[in-house]
């Protein structure tokens, strides 16, 4: 597998406190990397160091396999574009004027591709209206825009929906999956909100401590998350002889509720159930949450 | 200085003139010398009308000297400042900018604006007080010694700024520091120019006669208070160190010791300028 990032044994101390700890990350290319971990685990630490505004204080790592102690880093990381914790926009100028201020840094020849990175992000319509007049979801897609203003194929986003209403969570969603789907960017993504990473994660990193805890693929995280089906009977007691008639793992909650475990025949189940005189009130298919496997793995507390 | 160095420091460079020319601190500071530029002759005239005193014109053309630490401190600290509080400078070195390339094209943007903001100043000065006061007295060598050590000064002034601004990533504690290291240099200043100015010998406390106020006596005695030897060739040399000493001899027209002068700015130009940068190859960005 090819990685775009990969960290071996990376340290950053602040005094005596340990902020990362030796870890190990792997980020494949093509992927969107969910980076998972508690306030303080080192999440955005970690993007400090990998995005050049902190030096590790020991361990190394590799952006496109050059290692961090190369003085090539610095030319490896114009493939890549970053927003960390707020977006980094001059507020006192319109989307447009932030955009060709980036062109200017990276010493881009025209402006020629403004319009259209605008038109990704949705702000093509914003006009004078300065940046700091734009609400939080508009400063982060700006932050993206200018990030990606270089075309980079690796986007770095700490926290994007961090304090976004439902309607910036959508957004910044689908342009996210946009960016990979039709652009192939690779993007590493840390969030606290492990039902929006979830959608959207092909990959997942579990940090606690300063630590990789895990390394985990979506369909692995899948497998390893067991789906069931809660239903909801008149009778338990009928719902449990004809699951055992079946062979399938079920658990019994109480009188009129039940989970099974693994795949079922849903009219086969309901046509035995009915035979028997126990009637069926609902039926819902369950994941155990990325929530879940994450408390499981860190062994709880309290986490955003 | 290679290749790619000079392409790097050339597009931060072109990123910062563009924003300089959107700055209203920048056009509004322009306003305000321009200004003073202007009422500096104009009040000159009025009172060699009204009053029949008599100016030179290089007189006013040192009123720039004790403003020059503050409009410097307060455009630095604000327009860098800007940088760190709307978090650009991150995506400066995330665009694969080093941090000598960011720092020196800092240093050279804020270079740049004060340099403009002073020659607006002093140019206006200098054609106006031809017309409104009178000729300039010394010659053109006199006159460029002094645009040059002027410029000198702000730039001096600008690497102490840069320095404290690079390394601070608080907008408003910039600020504040700034103003508070320029406030501090100035009575820093005042000080040693006070102590340089006491007298080497002083009336005899028993035959004093008073003319017009002014003490007069046959017998003259030390001043105990006279700063000699070693520590008065200390202080003349820190007063060429420290910026605002400079300042004051400006005002003063005090251009004799201006090889001295000369020495002093670039060296604590290169001393802020390499104190800061190796500070700021270290530090912690968040």
């Amino acid at each position: 597998m090819e990685y775009v990032l990969q960290t071996h044994n990376l340290k950053k101390r602040y005094g005596n406190y340990r902020a990362l700890d030796g870890l190990d990350m792997n980020v494949p290319r093509g992927s969107i990397y969910g980076l998972i971990g508690k306030n303080g685990a080192g999440k955005t630490t970690l993007i400090r160091l990998i995005c050049g505004l902190q030096s590790p204080t020991e361990g190394d790592y590799e952006l496109y396999g050059i290692n961090s102690r190369d003085k090539g880093i610095v030319r490896a990381r114009r493939r890549m574009g970053a927003v960390v914790e707020v977006p980094s926009i001059y507020q006192d100028m319109t989307a447009t004027e932030n955009l060709e201020e980036q062109y200017r840094i990276l010493g881009m020849p025209d402006f020629e591709g403004i319009p259209e990175l605008l038109k990704l992000v949705g702000l093509e319509g914003t006009g004078k209206k300065k940046a700091g007049n734009f609400s939080l979801g508009m400063r982060q897609r700006l932050g993206i825009a200018v990030a990606l203003s270089g075309s980079p194929d690796f986007l770095v986003l700490d926290e994007p929906i961090n304090g976004m209403d439902p309607q910036g969570i959508v957004e910044i969603r689908e342009l996210i999956l946009k960016l990979n789907r039709e652009q192939g960017i690779t993007l590493l993504i840390s969030s606290h909100i492990l039902d929006e990473l979830a959608r959207i994660a092909t990959y997942f990193g579990f940090v606690d401590k300063g630590q990789m805890v895990k390394e985990i693929s979506a369909a692995q995280l899948e497998a390893a998350c067991r789906k069931c089906i809660h239903l909801k009977v008149s009778d338990t007691g009928i719902l449990g002889r004809v699951l055992d008639e079946m062979g399938l793992e079920y658990a019994i909650l109480s009188e009129k509720e039940g989970e099974i475990y693994g795949k079922i025949g849903v009219t086969e189940l309901t046509l035995k159930l009915s035979a028997q005189g126990c009637e069926v009130e609902s039926m819902q298919e369950r994941d155990e949450s990325l929530e879940n496997y994450y408390i499981n793995l860190v062994g709880g507390g309290s986490h955003e | 200085m290679n290749k790619n160095s000079y392409a790097s420091i050339n597009n931060l460079f072109s990123a910062h003139l563009a924003r300089l020319k959107k700055s209203r601190m920048f056009w509004g500071l322009a306003l305000l010398m321009a200004g003073f530029g202007v009422a500096a002759p104009l009040i000159a005239h009025f009172e060699m009308q009204k009053y029949g005193v008599s100016y030179s014109s290089e007189s006013r053309l040192a009123w720039h000297a004790l403003l020059t630490g503050y409009f410097t401190a307060a455009f630095t600290a604000w327009f860098l400042g800007t940088e760190y509080s709307d978090g650009a400078i991150r995506n400066k070195l995330i665009a694969g900018h080093t941090r000598r390339n960011i720092y020196l094209s800092s240093l050279g943007i804020c270079v740049l604006a004060h340099t403009a903001l002073l020659l607006l100043h002093m140019v206006i000065i200098s054609v106006m007080g031809q017309w409104l006061i009178a000729p300039f007295e010394l010659k053109a060598g006199g006159i460029a010694l002094f645009y040059l050590l002027s410029l000198l000064v702000g730039l001096n002034f600008t690497a102490i700024y840069t320095m404290i601004v690079m390394l601070n990533q608080n907008k408003s504690a910039s600020v504040t520091i700034c103003m508070l290291v320029c406030f501090g240099l100035f009575v820093a200043a005042f000080y040693i120019y006070a102590m340089l100015a006491v007298p080497e010998m002083i009336p005899s406390g028993d035959n004093i006669v008073y003319v017009d106020g002014e003490a007069l006596s046959q017998e003259l005695e030390l001043n105990p208070r006279y700063v000699g030897g070693v520590r008065r060739i200390v202080y003349k040399w820190l007063l060429d160190i420290i910026p605002f000493g400079q300042s004051i001899k400006l005002a003063e027209m005090k251009l004799e010791d201006s090889l001295r002068m000369i020495i002093c700015s670039l060296c604590l130009t290169a001393g802020a300028t390499l104190a800061g940068l190796c500070c700021f190859q270290r530090k912690d960005l968040k």
